[in-house]
């Protein structure tokens, strides 16, 4: 059976804020989330919101609850719909504001914590999107990583916007 | 460290040959100058002058302070001989569906590129988005007086983990010069006005080119570039 042409994970990212089409509008200064993959709409897609967010210097992040969020349809990287929470939410849930704890290491470690993320997301999300198992040791590094770098206070938001990824990625 | 190349002695070397064939420039500075680090560089751009046409973001009546775009464009305007305040161009873009309004005040006044350019545009500078660029075509429109907003990951920019998100574009600057090697002609980095913290260092704050390249070209090298140049001082 052919196998499911997917997009890279790297060029989800790389187009997530903006959108194939033009039509993720994004305000700059927005908080915006990690792509994760999802099946809960019938296509392979990934799925992303994005929160207002106050950043005072030397204050930590005030951010608010998700206000818009997408999916790009995975396997052409295409904007498959665009909604505001306020029309069309994605979770039952309602979020609040909350205060980002303080990031555990320098820019440069987060940088690099943030490429191995990416760099298994690209790795295990086909196997996710194609209904198929992948390593189990990488689906728990990719576990592992990411409660490392989501701050607990939006767990539940990444929980509500991908449940089906997020129960994937724990068993 | 600063100044006019006249008041200050200095002269362009002979041995700066990469200038020889450059097109000259009408109204845009150029002067030495030396870094922090004492290195000696060629610095294009109206970095001084342009320092006053900065301001800590929020000074506005509406009570955003998500208003780095919006203060990125009134810089811009006033560059460009037009009398522009935060809160003139912040009621302009909320009355026009120019900035986010959808929050609570705190965090309103978000742009995207489309509409900062929207907005210099209706304001008097006809400007548009670009994307993918680099930091040679940045130093180009820098060198040629065309007002650039570049749209940044603000951790990068700030060494600060916990503005660094998941490394988007979270923050707007405007760039007023370049510096390069007075020699080589290499690019040595940028200056820029940034908005968001309120220091006094942070107008006409030099970055060098790796920062540049974490923080603006890595997460997607966007910004907004006026389609006209500056031709009579302000």
């Amino acid at each position: 059976m052919e196998q499911l042409a997917l997009i890279s994970y790297l060029s989800v990212v790389a187009g997530n804020r903006r959108g194939a089409t033009r039509e993720v509008d994004v305000p700059i200064g927005h908080a915006v989330s990690l792509a994760l993959p999802t099946l809960r709409y019938g296509i392979p897609a990934y799925a992303a919101f994005a929160s207002p967010a106050v950043r005072e210097p030397e204050q930590p992040v005030v951010q608010g609850p998700p206000d818009r969020w997408w999916l790009l349809d995975a396997r052409s990287g295409a904007v498959a719909m665009f909604a505001l929470c306020s029309l069309h939410p994605f979770a039952k849930e309602q979020f609040t504001k909350v205060t980002l704890p303080q990031p555990v290491g320098t820019v440069a470690e987060l940088r690099q914590q943030l490429n191995e993320i990416q760099s298994l997301m690209d790795k295990l999300a086909p196997n996710f999107l194609r209904g198929e198992q992948g390593e189990a040791e990488v689906r728990h590094q990719l576990h592992r990583a990411l409660r490392a770098r989501i701050p607990q206070v939006l767990w539940p938001q990444y929980e509500a916007l991908a449940p089906d990824f997020m129960a994937w990625l724990a068993t | 460290m600063t100044g006019d190349a006249h008041s200050a002695g200095w002269e362009l070397s002979s041995e700066a040959s990469f200038m020889k064939d450059a097109e000259p420039l009408t109204d845009v500075s150029r002067y030495l100058d030396v870094l922090p680090d004492n290195t000696e560089v060629l610095v294009v751009g109206d970095v001084e002058r342009f320092r006053d046409c900065n301001h800590k973001q929020g000074a506005n009546d509406l009570g955003f302070l998500g208003t780095c775009g919006l203060v990125s464009c009134e810089d811009v305007l006033r560059q460009f001989g037009i009398e522009a305040t935060e809160t003139s161009v912040v009621n302009y873009a909320a009355r026009h569906g120019l900035c986010d309004i959808s929050a609570t005040p705190p965090e309103c006044g978000g742009t995207t590129e489309y509409s900062q350019a929207q907005l210099l545009t209706e304001l008097g500078v006809p400007a548009h988005a670009e994307f993918g660029n680099s930091q040679e075509q940045l130093t180009q429109y820098i060198e040629e007086g065309r007002g650039v907003i570049i749209e940044v990951n603000a951790g990068e920019l700030w060494n600060s983990p916990e503005h660094l998100g998941f490394g988007e574009i979270n923050h707007a600057v405007v760039v007023t010069g370049v510096a390069r090697d007075p020699v080589t002609g290499e690019i040595e980095g940028f200056y820029i006005n940034d908005s968001g913290r309120g220091y006094r260092s942070d107008s006409g704050r030099f970055v060098d080119t790796d920062v540049m390249r974490y923080a603006w070209e890595a997460v997607g090298g966007t910004c907004v570039v006026t389609d006209i140049v500056r031709s009579t001082s302000i």
